[in-house]
């Protein structure tokens, strides 16, 4: 790992996210939560300010401004999730409150901080170029845990997804997978950040999810889509950035959307040409 | 565990709930014993349904003691002894985008475990299941594509293909038309008969219902009558819908 070159680290740190990203928006969109990443990605930016304030002025302590992210991230997830539960009625309310003040949060750190305002701004838009040794690091680490845990528990997640009554039914510990829910797209978002960045990672996680659902007849072909349309956005996306000197979290995310707007484009066309097809 | 002399499969002692300061039950007795077909009638916002959520641990009840098979339902384990069938519209999930047969086979999630999927011998039980509700041609279907009577059919596929020992449906006959219902009502009465399975069916709809069942409860907040369909008389309903209770135990014709 200590030779590779600063585009091998990003590139390998894209393809993890490209996958894991992706996977958990599929999740996210039929549970009709896409929005709780967006809101998430901003109190994860408090956390990286948190970070960046602590090392800047405490130095004796040694963190990571994405682990601080992540514990942030993981409480505006439980916090979420419990408002969720508790106020059904609470549910849009909750989004737009969390994101306010993780930003306003966020801002308040950073102008206490004495320096890493540049560094600020790369966790903004995501910056393939910014990703170090420690960094790539974090995102194997979240890449392997998050993996496992999505392979232990596919089956469940979806099923609470689809319903939620008739899973508690079947003895699932409902308590157990919405905890998930919350550890894992705290998870996400995190290992995300120096990528694509808080703004833009909403955006990598629900863009192939929507893509797929234009192409998808089955929960396996959703995945599966979402995965392969999430790959290669980041691909071309981190290559772009590369070569053209373009914000990554952006290139990516543009990426995404155009093949989103390729595949809303195809569609009223290959039915008219199925339909074409069965005429005959 | 052989257990299978148990005849009481759930029982419902002195159940009260209240929301906020309205009494939506008060007072319930309720048993399902081994091989009954019951069904739960009581008009809208009777406590139907609420009682059913009680009846599964989804809902606390404010006092009063549910147990399921014979065990207390704190520690009740054996969840694939139940088969469920949720009320659609308000649990589910239509717009997501899965086959029948995934569907069909998340009720058979509990069983496989984790970091496992489903082998040949699950695979072929879900084809089974499918083929007794009359919906394996559709196994590869979309969910959503499907009418509201044979999605309720691979809902009641799902809740079987754990081989329950009771099924409990919920409103199962909401937005299907009277010709899908007979049909629908004819495959419950099979499984009861032919497969031995034991059946609670909650419906405000009481009029094809009496033909089929063996036993009926009447709930408006309390029971109102609980024993066998034999029974059960209008007058039984006329206390609780009020006069115009004709209109629903005769004529069913289409209810939207």
């Amino acid at each position: 790992m200590m030779e590779l070159t600063f585009l091998e680290r990003g590139i390998i740190a894209a393809l993890c996210i490209g996958l894991i990203a992706p996977l958990m928006g599929t999740l996210l969109a039929v549970r009709r939560s896409s929005i709780i990443a967006d809101s998430l990605s901003h109190v994860t930016l408090t956390g990286i300010s948190a970070g960046v304030l602590i090392g800047g002025t405490m130095q004796f302590i040694p963190v990571h401004p994405l682990y601080t992210g992540f514990a942030f991230s993981l409480a505006g997830s439980l916090f979420i999730e419990k408002l969720r539960q508790e106020y059904a009625s609470f549910q849009e309310l909750a989004a737009p409150i969390i994101l306010s003040a993780g930003i306003g949060l966020s801002a308040v750190f950073m102008s206490l901080a004495p320096s890493g305002q540049n560094e600020w701004y790369d966790y903004l838009f995501g910056s393939v170029v910014s990703v170090g040794k420690g960094d790539l690091l974090f995102i194997l680490i979240t890449f392997i845990v998050s993996g496992l845990l999505f392979g232990l528990f596919f089956k469940e997640l979806v099923f609470v997804s689809f319903d939620q009554e008739g899973a508690a039914v079947s003895g699932i510990k409902m308590k157990t997978i919405n905890f998930l829910f919350s550890f894992l797209t705290a998870l996400v978002i995190s290992m995300s950040m120096k990528v694509v960045g808080i703004l833009l990672v909403g955006a990598l996680i629900s863009l192939p999810a929507a893509a797929a659902l234009q192409l998808a007849s089955s929960f396996r072909a959703l995945v599966l889509w979402s995965i392969v349309i999430g790959e290669a956005a980041v691909l071309t996306g981190v290559i772009s950035s590369y070569h053209l000197s373009l914000a990554t979290g952006g290139s990516i995310v543009v990426s995404a959307a155009l093949i989103l707007g390729a595949v809303l484009a195809w569609k009223p066309v290959s039915a008219r040409i199925f339909s074409r097809r069965n005429q005959l | 565990m052989d257990d299978n002399h148990i005849s009481t499969m759930v029982n419902m002692n002195n159940i009260t709930f209240q929301r906020g300061n309205q009494t939506i039950l008060s007072s319930i007795d309720l048993s399902v014993h081994k091989g009954e077909f019951l069904g739960l009638v009581g008009p809208n916002g009777s406590g139907k349904s609420t009682l059913i959520k009680i009846m599964l641990g989804l809902l606390q009840p404010d006092a009063g003691t549910v147990s399921l098979f014979e065990q207390p339902l704190t520690t009740f384990k054996h969840w694939e002894r139940i088969g469920y069938v949720p009320q659609k519209a308000a649990s589910v999930n239509l717009g997501f985008p899965a086959t029948v047969y995934e569907v069909v086979s998340m009720g058979l999630f509990s069983k496989v475990g984790l970091f496992r999927f489903l082998n040949r011998h699950h695979k072929k039980k879900i084809d089974e299941t499918l083929q007794q509700v009359g919906m394996l041609e559709y196994k590869h279907r979309n969910i959503g594509e499907l009418s509201g009577g044979q999605q309720q059919r691979v809902f009641i596929a799902r809740a079987l293909v754990s081989e329950p020992d009771v099924l409990i449906l919920d409103e199962p006959t909401v937005g299907v038309d009277a010709a899908t219902v007979q049909r629908f009502y004819q495959l419950l009465s099979r499984l009861n008969e032919e497969e031995n399975l034991t059946l609670l069916l909650v419906t405000h709809d009481v009029g094809v219902m009496t033909k089929y069942v063996s036993h009926v409860a009447c709930l408006q907040q309390t029971l109102h009558f609980h024993g066998s369909a034999g029974d059960f008389e209008e007058s039984d309903l006329i206390s609780m819908y009020g006069e115009n209770v004709e209109i629903l135990s005769h004529q069913h014709g289409g209810h939207s």
